[in-house]
């Protein structure tokens, strides 16, 4: 049996096994016989991340699950042009920016057995977990960490996000994939693809702007 | 006025393969800002099996403060 609900899948396998012939004896069948009900859910999870910083040589860790797909109130902050960048205790660091957790990506998948049961799977296994130097403001206890921000002053600085997408199986197209942005605030730089895991896919990109 | 930038990807495999399983990013976009402000980057994805068939779609929004 298989529910696609949402983000979410849902595999109940029920198995049985005996000695035929005594397996089918009513009652005493059951002392020959062995049932099993294996369940496995899944959930697709997709986000929006601001990379880990691998010069802050912290490591990402999980964070909490937020089905609804979005930041939450977690969010980026840099310097605009002409910015000033931030110092002291409630500034971000040199060249980097104290930001957003990991919003919206997780996944949690867990496999029940019966009669064994298999504890919960880490989600986000794989991924490379947020950091986590305080709680974030105003957040729901995801860590924070840092994205890299670069030309904080006379010019605007630059930023990085990755849309992520972990606990598919069977993943064959995402498409299409559509990120939106205020092309007054922000314009892209460009976009590739980094993670092996979806190496062989074919990709076309486009950047279109509109103004209403 | 209201200027709205829209970066749109097409991913799939090859005709035929399988499909893939696990964690992994689909795109990274990297930005620069240009003005002052609140905005936020936000993504629109629908992801279908080897079958075709869909087996979630999520918009997810991250914030981004220019100060």
């Amino acid at each position: 049996m298989a529910l696609i609900g949402g983000l979410t899948n849902l595999t109940d396998t029920v198995s049985k096994s005996g000695i035929p012939g005594l397996a089918g004896i009513p009652l005493l069948g059951r002392l020959f016989s062995q049932d099993s009900v294996e369940r496995d859910r899944s959930e697709l999870m997709i986000a929006i991340v601001p990379p880990p910083d691998p010069a802050s040589g912290v490591q990402r860790r999980e964070s909490a699950h937020d089905p609804g797909g979005n930041a939450g109130h977690h969010q980026v902050e840099l310097c605009a042009p002409g910015g000033a960048r931030r110092a002291g205790p409630a500034g971000p660091a040199a060249g980097t920016v104290p930001a957003a957790p990991r919003p919206i990506l997780s996944r949690a998948r867990r496999r029940q057995a019966e009669p064994r049961r298999r504890p919960p799977r880490h989600p986000i296994a794989g991924l490379p977990a947020p950091v986590s130097p305080g709680p974030p403001a105003g957040g729901h206890g995801n860590g924070a960490f840092p994205a890299r921000q670069h030309g904080c002053g006379g010019r605007g600085g630059t930023f990085t996000v990755e849309m992520v997408l972990d606990g598919g199986t069977d993943v064959a197209s995402a498409s299409p994939v559509t990120i939106g942005f205020r092309s007054q605030a922000a314009q892209p730089l460009g976009c590739h693809r980094r993670q092996p895991v979806l190496e062989g896919w074919a990709a076309t990109n486009s950047f279109e702007e509109h103004h209403e | 006025m209201n200027d709205m930038g829209l970066a749109t990807i097409q991913y799939s495999r090859p005709q035929g393969a399988a499909g893939v399983s696990g964690p992994g990013t689909l795109v990274t976009l990297r930005f620069q800002a240009l003005g002052h402000g609140a905005t936020s980057v936000t993504g629109n994805v629908t992801v279908r099996n080897s079958r075709g068939l869909a087996v979630g779609s999520a918009t997810p929004r991250l914030p981004v403060n220019l100060k």
